[in-house]
């Protein structure tokens, strides 16, 4: 009984000082809190009288410069994924142009959320993994699971918008539904956008406490709703210019580098 | 001179007398500093070795698992020697005061 309340105490010391320091320092003092406990069996209120609250040790541990650093890249990689969320909740119809800064700035989220990601993981991985390497474990089972799942998801979003298309295209004489239309393929995309954030935001806590490749799902996540907000950005906006087709196969053009860059982001964030 | 050197000053003085493992130290620090929580020991601990002034090595024990023990450095000598300077000084300011 007394060691099943000296576990409860350390899995809440492992989620507080796996939140507030780097993998392998955690791992460190995991395994010296583990050698403490093991010299004698106290109980679980003895345990609060000697040692405090988990999380109380766990901010005795941590330098408040370095958590309060995580906590600022944890903010801006949120907000990167959830930017994309909040423009199509509050959009509005608008003129449209998809050239020289305009067109850096759509993508700025991706970019930042994106070049973010990869730094702090990797940079954690040059400084702290070097003897903890999770990279020669076997990618988590639930991850693999996610990654197919969003992928799933983004893909019947896309078929399904399609064959949308392709049945108000075949059928000129059914302009008269196309507010419906419109606020279906709405409803889809800002679906897949919250889906994609939630997720993501999900994946960024569980590469800070279990293993940093979830961040893999983070990137996959930030690439699906950056696609589905610049296909949402097309349909909202009202200065079309040229034949529909022209319009189409642009953002083809422009996605391809978008989906590209998030494909070997993720590869590279799953087996680094 | 704060309580957290004093504690510093109580960890070097117990590693200088032979090299010790984690809960040694804690469990007689903890004796010594009723009122202050292990937890804050041990990052104390954990800061001297961080420092440098410890390093710490894994000891065999008969039958049970390896622990972790903790040895003072050159430089934790010069930290212990001056921590225990600033005690003597606080010390002789406080009897010259009168206090016993």
């Amino acid at each position: 009984m007394k060691h099943r309340k000296q576990e409860s105490w350390l899995s809440r010391l492992n989620r507080a000082v796996r939140w507030r320091l780097p993998p392998c320092e955690a791992e460190e003092i995991l395994s010296d809190y583990r050698e403490l406990l093991s010299e004698d069996s106290r109980s679980e209120s003895e345990l609060f009288r000697d040692f405090g609250s988990p999380e109380q040790a766990a901010q005795l541990l941590s330098s408040s410069r370095e958590y309060f650093r995580w906590l600022a890249v944890l903010i801006v990689l949120a907000l990167c994924l959830l930017l994309p969320v909040f423009r199509m909740m509050f959009s509005s119809y608008y003129f449209f142009r998809d050239s020289g800064i305009f067109y850096f700035i759509r993508f700025l989220p991706f970019l930042t959320g994106g070049l973010l990601s990869l730094h702090w993981f990797r940079q954690n991985h040059d400084n702290y993994y070097n003897h903890c390497d999770q990279a020669s474990r076997p990618v988590p089972r639930k991850l693999r699971l996610f990654l197919l799942v969003l992928t799933a998801e983004a893909i019947l979003a896309g078929l399904f918008l399609w064959q949308f298309n392709n049945y108000f295209m075949l059928n000129p004489e059914k302009i008269a539904r196309i507010s419906r239309i419109g606020q279906i393929t709405g409803w889809v995309l800002t679906g897949t956008c919250i889906l994609s954030a939630i997720v993501g935001i999900l994946a960024l806590y569980k590469a800070r406490l279990s293993d940093r490749r979830w961040c893999a799902l983070y990137l996959w996540a930030l690439t699906i709703s950056t696609i589905a907000l610049y296909i949402f950005l097309i349909l909202t906006s009202m200065s079309l210019e040229g034949p529909i087709s022209t319009i189409w196969t642009n953002c083809f053009l422009h996605l391809i580098p978008v989906a590209s860059l998030g494909l070997i982001g993720t590869g590279v964030l799953l087996s680094c | 001179m704060l309580k957290k050197d004093l504690i510093e000053l109580g960890l070097l003085h117990l590693i200088s007398q032979k090299d010790q493992y984690g809960y040694e130290l804690l469990h007689q620090l903890h004796t010594a500093f009723p009122n202050t929580q292990e937890s804050a020991v041990y990052a104390l601990l954990r800061g001297l070795c961080r420092e440098q002034y410890t390093e710490s090595y894994l000891g065999e024990t008969s039958g049970g698992p390896a622990r972790k023990y903790y040895r003072m450095t050159e430089q934790g000598r010069e930290k212990y020697t001056q921590l225990l300077s600033d005690w003597q000084s606080l010390k002789a300011a406080l009897a010259a005061l009168g206090l016993p």
